[in-house]
């Protein structure tokens, strides 16, 4: 199978399953990181993951290359999180699993001696979450407040206070 | 202690440094209680509260090269906002009489509205809109951003392209119509002060339609979607009149018995049955999307 | 720990975003207050140890099964037929805007009636969407590039559907619901254009 990604892409592009597989092969990592940073919660963010991916499916025709393609669809993604979030459309009550160690475990690629990377990665997720998405979007995803406003719906000023709140939370829980 | 001390007194002196980089506005108008206000700022943010003062009162904060503020009128209708800026976002608040006529305007800045009970025009390109309380009646229309319509009004029409549309609360007579973006319509029926939605008209092209609540006594909801997923939840004592009928499609029935029987003039499914005389008309319409129906 | 009112321009030279003038009377504060200073580089290290995470996680499970039951659904649309829609209407977008603004189309024009033959509905529709596109593409510098963008994508989502629709019409030509189904996707892109040319011209 040609491994080229434009390829790949054109060929989704027309209606070909298989290179959109290849595709989700390719990003699949990469979106579920995101979408389980954002909500802290693995059953919700394999749930985004594959909204994302079929969100992605049926707008795949109006992709023209303008900007690289994983940025089109970490976007999307962002998009599908976020107001997943406002719309309210969660089927059922969500426990928050934030001490459920085990999504965030030994993230596969990730360093075994970061231990310090795992309670970031603790810390985060037990961000209240309008502070959690910011610090997600900014200081992990290197999204600027500007984009993040527009994302989120909210004001610069908003974001930029929900940035600085969650790094003094953050702070002061690995400070303990 | 001191060092603390220090600390503030930097903090303040920063603080007035930054104001001379923006500019502020403050200003007051007297208006009618049932008078117009037209807003207009391309890029930021607008928030319109309304209150029980017989005046306009906007706060604005413009960035550095965002575009100039400006303000016409008279008792009757006033006019203002910020003109040019080149995608430089203008934060504006503007308090307006609960009962005034409110038109805003915006490229990409997001629109809020809250506790205005006159008529509203909404319009951005990219901008979301969001209404909270009880307006007379919401006209909101955005391209790219999502909507939501949240207390109860009369009559609200929402039309975006890609934008996600989410309606929730007592209203009467509901449009909504997208091109690609979610419908999510959350009706509140008597027990919450509402009568149920009277009549309800949702429509999209490719996005999900959602329809969850109480219908009104006589009321007509009719769902149409070209390749969305229609999703009906009503309650299961509820009395109405069910049309529903996919082109290719399934239809899955929860509310009751009655089973979907291929379609009569072709492909696909058709369901339709009455769960008592006299009620509601539901309709559903989907070429390719699935229809599903379910107790709330 | 400081004082949460510093967080503003402790974070901002952090991050090296505060204004320059500023940036003088920080550090001049930071030389004499070790509790800033601490500040400053707790918030330096937390933002690299933020960027260092790991940027992919796999999911415990494959999702690809779940997703592509999802999208499975039968192509009906000829694909070269749809691009080559698709870029022309992209550019008879400009066009579009003028001709609506000189002979305003009035919304009648477009309602399905019951009496009216089909074959003229569909030649009315054609003619509208035409227009409106020519005068679109004449007006294109008036819209920004962002807008431009946006209307291009969701024209050509709204292009497949009515593709989808005069495919399943041609094959049962008589059928009121799809009758229904196409003139509601038709309306979908004069609104569309309509919305796009009432912009361009603001």
């Amino acid at each position: 199978m040609h491994s080229d990604p434009t390829d790949l892409i054109h060929r989704a592009q027309q209606g070909d399953r298989a290179a959109f597989e290849a595709l989700y092969r390719a990003h699949a990592g990469r979106v579920y990181a995101l979408c389980l940073r954002l909500t802290a919660d693995a059953a919700q963010a394999e749930e985004r993951t594959q909204d994302a991916f079929v969100r992605a499916w049926e707008r795949l025709a109006t992709y023209r290359g303008e900007s690289a393609f994983s940025s089109w669809l970490y976007r999307l993604t962002v998009n599908e999180v976020l107001l997943g979030r406002r719309a309210e459309r969660r089927r059922e009550q969500r426990v928050v699993t934030t001490d459920d160690p085990a999504a965030l475990e030994r993230p596969r690629g990730a360093d075994p001696a970061s231990g310090s990377a795992l309670d970031l990665e603790r810390a985060v997720a037990a961000l209240p979450p309008g502070a959690r998405e910011v610090f997600v979007l900014h200081d992990v995803e290197g999204y600027r407040h500007q984009e993040i406003a527009a994302l989120a719906g909210i004001a610069v000023g908003t974001s930029k206070a929900q940035l600085f709140r969650a790094r003094r939370l953050l702070r002061e829980a690995l400070n303990r | 202690m001191r060092v603390m001390k220090g600390c503030l007194v930097l903090w303040l002196a920063l603080l007035a440094r930054q104001s001379t980089a923006q500019a502020w506005i403050d200003e007051r108008w007297p208006l009618d209680a049932g008078g117009s206000v037209r807003i207009v700022n391309p890029f930021g943010r607008i928030r319109v509260l309304g209150w029980d003062a017989d005046s306009v009162v906007v706060s604005a904060r413009l960035g550095a090269r965002a575009g100039r503020f400006f303000a016409a009128g008279d008792g009757h209708v006033r006019k203002l906002g910020v003109d040019g800026g080149n995608g430089e976002p203008a934060e504006l608040e503007v308090h307006v009489p609960r009962g005034a006529t409110v038109w805003v305007k915006s490229a990409t800045a997001s629109i809020e509205v809250e506790g205005v009970d006159g008529t509203l025009d909404l319009s951005s390109q990219e901008g979301g809109i969001r209404v909270v309380g009880t307006p007379q009646d919401v006209t909101a229309e955005t391209m790219d951003g999502a909507v939501e319509v949240a207390g109860g009004t009369a009559r609200a029409r929402v039309k975006t392209v890609s934008g996600d549309i989410l309606l929730r609360g007592a209203s009467q007579d509901l449009g909504a119509s997208t091109l690609s973006g979610r419908i999510v319509v959350r009706a509140a029926g008597w027990q919450r002060g509402g009568t149920g939605v009277q009549r309800g008209k949702f429509e999209s092209v490719t996005g999900d339609v959602r329809f969850e609540g109480e219908l009104g006594r006589g009321g007509v909801v009719e769902v149409e979607s070209q390749s969305g997923t229609i999703d009906v939840r009503v309650p299961a004592s509820a009395v109405a009149d069910f049309d529903m009928l996919t082109i290719g499609g399934t239809i899955t029935n929860h509310l009751g018995d009655a089973h979907p029987k291929p379609r009569a003039a072709g492909t696909g499914q058709e369901l339709r049955f009455s769960t008592g005389a006299g009620g509601a008309q539901v309709t559903a319409r989907s070429f390719k999307g699935s229809i599903l129906l379910e107790p709330k | 720990m400081t004082d949460p009112h510093m967080d503003a321009p402790l974070n901002e030279y952090a991050d090296g975003t505060l204004a320059a003038r500023d940036r003088a009377s920080v550090e001049a504060h930071l030389a004499e207050c070790a509790g800033c200073r601490t500040a400053v580089a707790e918030l330096r290290a937390l933002v690299a140890g933020a960027a260092a995470l790991p940027k992919t996680i796999e999911p415990s499970r494959d999702l690809w099964a779940t997703i592509e039951t999802r999208i499975r659904q039968p192509a009906t649309w000829n694909v070269q037929r749809f691009w080559r829609g698709a870029l022309a209407a992209a550019a008879m977008l400009v066009l579009a805007v003028g001709i609506y603004r000189l002979f305003r189309v009035p919304r009648s024009d477009l309602r399905v009636g019951e009496g009216q033959g089909w074959a003229v509905v569909q030649a009315d529709f054609d003619r509208a969407s035409d227009e409106l596109s020519r005068i679109l593409a004449v007006e294109r510098e008036r819209l920004r590039p962002e807008t431009v963008a946006l209307l291009e994508r969701n024209l050509a989502v709204i292009d497949t559907a009515i593709a989808q629709s005069r495919a399943a019409l041609a094959r049962d030509p008589a059928s009121a619901e799809l009758r229904r189904f196409f003139a509601a996707a038709a309306r979908q892109k004069v609104e569309l254009l309509r919305w796009a040319a009432r912009v361009a011209a603001s």
